[in-house]
C-alpha cells in the first residue's frame, strides 16, 4: 500500500509542495502499517459466503464468495469455498455491494471555525478578512489547502454515513471561491491519517461572493476573477517552465502559493468542481471549463433532465445532489410558489434516469439543501453541508429510482462511477480481487424501500450496524469461526 | 441671462399668484363660455356648449344660457372640455419634496400607533409638486402620513390623520378641506422575509414567528380600539383627564372617519375586512395589489378600493402581466367602488394615467373619469361640494383640449377653490431654461 504520486505534475515546478506530500505520505504509510499490526490481534480476514454480490460493473454472482484478507479484497467467486482459519460471515440470502462513495462532503472536517479566527484581533475577537478591491487580491483564494490536511478521525457524522452504507467519501474544504484540494477518504479509521485514499483528488471551486465591500460582489465578478485565477495559472506554468528549463539570464519567477497548486487543473490534469444547480449554470460552468481547457466535475444538477444531452455532448461529469428541492415546512403555507420552482421539485429526482439514458457519467452527495429564487449562485449549487442523516442519501436515491433510474445505474452512480470521476477505481468502487475492501451487505436489494443495511466493511475492518436501534458495534470483535 | 430670465420668471410666478388669491378675496367673477361641459352630474348628459359661471369660490351657474354679469372675466373655451378637477385620494403632496434628503422628508413619525398625528400640520404649501400636479388637473388631494409601502417594507401601524387640500394656497389654513379626513393604518403583512438594513440582506424566520407577531399586531390595534371606545364613554361621563391618541381614534370608533387600511396581498385584505367588521368600523382599502382576488368579499361588506400605483410590475412571477392593468376594471365589473391614488407626491401629476390605462385594460371610461373626481369625493363625505359640475359646488374645475386621461391632452384652464391657478412649474421653468441654453457652433 504504497501511495502512488500521480506523475502528471511537473515536479520541479510543485518541488516545495511534492516535498510535502512524500512527507505526508510516508508518515501515513508507517502509521496505517502500525495500525494493521494492533489490528492483526484480532481477526481480519474474512470470507463472505452464500450472498448476491452486487460486482458494480454490471456483473451479479448470486450465492458467490468474497474474500478479504488485510483489508484487501482477495476473491469474489461463484460458490461457497472459503478458506479456512478466518471469520465467516453468512450472508445467504443477503445483498452484497462495494461500499457506497457520497462523491461530495465535508466529512471529518472539524465544526467550522467562525469567519476570521485566523485573523483575530488584538482584542481577541474574530476580525473579518480584508476587503478585497480586485482579482490582485486573490479573494477567498485557499488553493494550497488540503481538506486531507484537517481530517480528524473522530468525526460522528462518519459513524452516521457507515450505518447508511457509505464507506468512502471524497471531502472538500470548506469556503472560499477556491477552497482548496478535496481528498479521497475510507469513513473509518483509528487516525486521520488512516483515511486517506488521495489527498489531492479535485480542486473545489464555489461562487461565494463576499457582499458589497469586498470583491467580488457578484456573479459575473467572482465568474471574472476565476478567469483571471486560470489564466495567472497558466500563465505561472508558462514561466516556471521557461525557467527551470534554463535559468540562466532571466529573472526569477516569483512562487505563489495559490496558483502552484493550480497548475495541474489549469492544464486539464485535475478535475475542478464547479457549482451547478440549474440548466444555465451547467451551460455556464461548462462554458467557462472549456475555455480554459479545465476538466470539471460540476456538482448540483437539480436540472439534469434538461442537462442532460448537454453534459453527454460534453463529456462533462456531473455531481448530483441528493438533497432533491422540496417545500419549506416553515414556509408560509400561503405563498405563492412559482411555477418554475414547482416544476424544479417535480423534476429534480428525475434527473439522474435521464443522466443514465443520456450515458452521462454521475455520482451522488448529500448537499445543501438549494435555494430558489434570485441568490448568490453559489448558494444554489448545493455545496456540501455534510448534514448526517443516516438513512437521507439512501432514501433519495431510491426516489430517483421511482422516476425510473435503474437499480444497475443507480449502484454504479453510488460506487464505481465516483471512483472514476475521481481517479481511484483501480483501488475502490468495485468488488474485484486487489481492490480495498469496502463492502456493504443488506437484508435485500438496497433500493427496496425497507432495505436494512446490516454490515459494513471499511478497509476490511467489520463495521455491524444494529438495525433496532441504529447503533453500530464497532471493530474488532471476534467473530463465530464456523469453519 | 440666464439669471435674469430665472429671476424674472420667478417674480411673474409669484405675481400670478398674489394677483389670483387677492382676486378671489375681492369676490371678482369669472365665466367660462362655450365650453363642452362634463358636469359627471348623475344622469346627466355633458353640455355640448355652454358657461359656467364662478364667484366666491363657487359655481354660480351652469348651463347652456348663462348671462355673463359685467366686470366678469370671460374665458372663451370654444373647442375645449370642462371637467371637474382632479382628486389624487392618496398623495404625500406637500409632506415629502426630495426622497433622498430627509430633511424634505416629513412623512412618518415614530412608533407604530399614532393617531394624534395630522397631516395638514406637516404640508408644505411652497412644494414643487403642487404646481405640477396641479398643472397637469389635479386640484385637490388626500395628503396621507405614512410609509405607503415604501422602501424597507415594515411600517405596519396608524401613521396619522389624512388631510384633503386644495393644490392652492399660502398657508395650509387656505389650502384646508379637512384636515382629518380619514385614519391612515398600514395593516401589518405575514411576511417570512424582511430587508435588514443592518445586514443589507434578506432575513427569514418561520412562517409560525411571523403569524405569531402578525396575531399580535393585530391584537394590539384592537386593543386600542377598545381603549378609544372606553375613553370616549368616560369622556362622556365627565372624566377631565386627556389623551391625544384615543381622543383622535374616537371619530373613527363612532363610526364618522374612515379607516383608511393599507394593505396589498389577498391574506392581509381578509385580515383588514374581518377586522374592522368585527370593530364596527369604515374601511377604505388602499393599495389592494391583489383586490381582485377578494372582490366578492369586498362587495358583500361594501368597501370601496383606493388603488394604485397601477402602473407596475405584477406582484408574483406567475401573475399575468397586465395584472396591474386589469385590476380597475374586474373590480368595477364586479360592483366594487373604485378609486385612483397616486400615493406619491412627484408622481401625483400621473393620476390621469392611471384611470386613462384601466381604460386600455376594460375600465369604462366614465367609470375612469369617475373614479378620479366623484368616486373619491363621496368616499370622503365631499359629495356636497365636490367632485361634479353642479351650481353650488366649490369650483374646482378644468379646461382641457381633449379627454384629460388621454396623455397628449393639455390642460389649458386650472380653477381651484373659486379661481384661476397659474400653470407655471418646476418642469415646465426647466423647459424654457434647458430649451433656452447656448449652443455651441458645431
Amino acid at each position: 500500500m504504497v501511495r502512488r504520486i500521480p506523475p502528471r505534475r511537473d515536479r520541479r515546478l510543485l518541488a516545495p509542495l511534492a516535498a510535502l506530500l512524500v512527507a505526508t505520505v510516508a508518515t501515513s504509510a508507517a502509521a496505517q502499517l502500525s495500525s494493521r499490526a494492533v489490528a492483526d490481534a484480532g481477526p481480519r480476514d474474512w470470507a463472505i459466503t452464500g450472498g448476491m454480490v452486487h460486482v458494480g460493473n454490471g456483473t451479479v454472482l448470486d450465492q458467490a464468495t468474497v474474500v478479504i484478507r488485510d483489508g484487501l479484497i482477495v476473491s469474489v467467486e461463484a460458490g461457497s469455498d472459503a478458506p479456512a482459519g478466518m471469520g465467516r460471515l453468512d450472508a445467504a440470502g443477503k445483498h452484497v455491494y462495494p461500499g457506497f462513495i457520497t462523491a461530495l462532503s465535508d466529512l471529518g472536517l472539524r465544526a467550522a471555525a467562525p469567519q476570521g479566527r485566523q485573523a483575530a484581533g488584538p482584542g481577541g475577537g474574530p476580525s473579518p478578512p480584508p476587503p478585497s478591491r480586485g482579482p490582485e487580491d486573490r479573494p477567498d483564494t485557499f488553493s494550497w489547502r488540503l481538506a486531507a490536511d484537517d481530517l480528524q478521525a473522530d468525526d460522528d457524522r462518519m459513524a452516521a454515513r457507515r450505518r447508511a452504507g457509505f464507506t468512502s467519501a471524497v471531502t472538500a474544504p470548506r469556503g472560499g471561491i477556491v477552497g482548496g484540494r478535496a481528498a479521497f477518504l475510507n469513513l473509518a479509521g483509528d487516525d486521520a491519517r488512516d483515511l486517506v485514499l488521495d489527498p489531492d483528488v479535485a480542486v473545489m471551486v464555489r461562487l461565494g461572493t463576499r457582499g458589497f465591500r469586498s470583491f467580488p460582489g457578484s456573479a459575473m465578478g467572482v465568474i471574472a476573477y476565476l478567469r483571471q485565477l486560470f489564466m495567472d495559472a497558466s500563465h505561472y506554468a508558462e514561466v516556471w517552465r521557461m525557467y527551470e528549463e534554463d535559468p540562466a539570464g532571466l529573472a526569477r519567477p516569483r512562487y505563489d502559493r495559490a496558483l502552484a497548486p493550480l497548475v495541474p487543473a489549469a492544464a486539464g490534469e485535475q478535475a475542478v468542481l464547479l457549482p451547478a444547480a440549474l440548466d444555465k449554470e451547467v451551460r455556464r460552468m461548462v462554458g467557462l471549463a472549456h475555455e480554459f481547457g479545465i476538466r470539471p466535475v460540476l456538482y448540483g444538477g437539480h436540472e439534469a433532465g434538461e442537462s442532460a444531452a448537454f453534459l453527454a455532448a460534453h463529456g462533462v461529469p456531473i455531481l448530483v445532489n441528493l438533497n432533491w428541492p422540496k417545500a419549506d415546512p416553515e414556509a408560509d403555507p400561503d405563498a405563492q410558489v412559482p411555477l418554475r420552482t414547482l416544476r424544479l421539485r417535480d423534476r429534480a429526482p428525475a434527473g439522474p434516469a435521464a443522466l443514465a439514458a443520456a450515458g452521462v457519467r454521475f455520482a451522488f452527495y448529500m448537499g445543501e439543501a438549494p435555494r430558489s429564487g434570485p441568490g448568490p449562485p453559489g448558494r444554489r449549487g448545493g455545496v456540501p453541508g455534510g448534514r448526517g442523516g443516516s438513512g437521507d442519501d439512501l432514501a433519495a436515491v431510491r426516489q430517483a429510482v421511482e422516476r425510473g433510474l435503474d437499480r444497475e445505474a443507480a449502484l454504479t452512480a453510488l460506487t464505481m462511477a465516483p471512483a472514476e470521476i475521481f481517479g481511484v477505481a483501480d483501488r475502490v468502487g468495485t468488488l474485484q480481487a486487489g481492490r480495498i475492501a469496502n463492502l456493504v451487505i443488506a437484508d435485500r436489494d438496497i433500493f427496496e424501500e425497507d432495505a436494512k443495511v446490516e454490515t459494513v466493511f471499511v478497509d476490511g475492518v467489520i463495521h455491524r450496524v444494529d438495525t433496532d436501534d441504529e447503533e453500530e458495534t464497532d471493530g474488532e470483535e471476534t467473530p463465530g469461526h464456523e469453519g | 441671462m440666464t439669471r435674469v430670465g430665472r429671476n424674472a420668471f420667478g417674480i411673474a410666478l409669484a405675481l400670478s399668484s398674489v394677483c389670483a388669491v387677492a382676486a378671489g378675496q375681492e369676490e371678482e367673477s369669472w365665466i367660462i363660455q362655450n365650453a363642452r361641459i362634463h358636469t359627471l352630474a348623475e344622469g346627466a348628459e355633458p353640455i355640448e356648449s355652454g358657461s359656467i359661471l364662478i364667484r366666491d369660490g363657487r359655481i354660480v351657474e351652469i348651463g347652456e344660457d348663462v348671462t355673463a354679469p359685467a366686470g366678469a372675466a370671460v374665458i372663451d373655451a370654444a373647442g375645449m372640455d370642462v371637467y371637474p378637477g382632479m382628486m389624487d385620494s392618496v398623495s404625500q403632496l406637500g409632506l415629502t419634496e426630495i426622497g433622498a434628503i430627509s430633511a424634505t422628508v416629513d412623512t412618518v413619525e415614530l412608533g407604530e400607533m399614532n393617531p394624534h398625528l395630522r397631516a395638514a400640520t406637516a404640508i408644505h404649501p411652497s412644494s414643487e409638486h403642487l404646481p405640477v400636479a396641479r398643472a397637469n388637473g389635479i386640484t385637490h388631494a388626500v395628503v396621507a402620513p405614512g410609509r405607503l409601502g415604501g422602501f424597507g417594507g415594515g411600517g405596519a401601524g396608524i401613521s396619522g390623520q389624512a388631510s384633503i387640500v386644495h393644490l392652492d394656497g399660502w398657508t395650509v389654513e387656505e389650502m384646508d378641506i379637512n384636515a382629518s379626513a380619514g385614519m391612515v393604518l398600514t395593516w401589518p403583512t405575514l411576511s417570512t422575509r424582511s430587508f435588514n438594513l443592518a445586514t443589507f440582506s434578506m432575513d427569514r424566520r418561520s412562517f409560525r414567528e411571523a403569524k405569531e407577531e402578525y396575531d399580535r399586531q393585530v391584537a394590539e390595534l384592537g386593543e386600542v380600539l377598545d381603549a378609544a371606545r372606553r375613553y370616549a364613554a368616560a369622556g362622556e361621563a365627565g372624566a377631565r383627564e386627556r389623551d391625544i391618541r384615543l381622543a383622535a381614534l374616537g371619530p373613527v370608533v363612532g363610526g364618522e372617519m374612515p379607516l383608511l387600511i393599507l394593505a396589498q396581498g389577498e391574506r392581509e385584505i381578509r385580515g383588514a375586512v374581518e377586522f374592522t367588521k368585527e370593530q364596527g368600523v369604515k374601511m377604505i382599502l388602499l393599495g389592494g395589489s391583489e383586490a381582485w382576488k377578494v372582490k366578492e368579499l369586498l362587495v358583500e361588506h361594501g368597501i370601496p378600493v383606493i388603488l394604485g400605483p397601477t402602473q407596475r410590475l405584477p406582484g408574483e412571477e406567475d401573475e399575468a402581466y397586465d395584472q396591474p392593468f386589469t385590476t380597475p376594471g374586474e373590480l368595477h365589473d364586479a360592483g366594487v367602488t373604485v378609486a385612483f391614488a397616486t400615493f406619491g407626491s412627484s408622481n401625483s401629476r400621473l393620476l390621469p394615467y392611471e384611470a386613462g390605462h384601466a381604460v386600455g385594460y376594460g375600465l369604462p371610461q366614465e367609470a375612469a373619469i369617475r373614479a378620479i373626481t366623484v368616486v373619491p369625493a363621496q368616499l370622503f363625505g365631499l359629495a356636497e361640494d365636490f367632485g361634479t359640475l353642479e351650481e353650488g359646488k366649490v369650483a374646482n374645475l378644468i379646461v382641457v383640449n381633449g379627454d384629460p386621461l388621454e396623455i397628449r391632452t393639455e390642460v389649458e384652464h386650472v380653477f381651484v377653490n373659486g379661481v384661476p391657478v397659474s400653470l407655471d412649474n418646476r418642469h415646465q421653468s426647466l423647459y424654457e431654461r434647458y430649451r433656452a441654453r447656448p449652443h455651441p457652433e458645431r
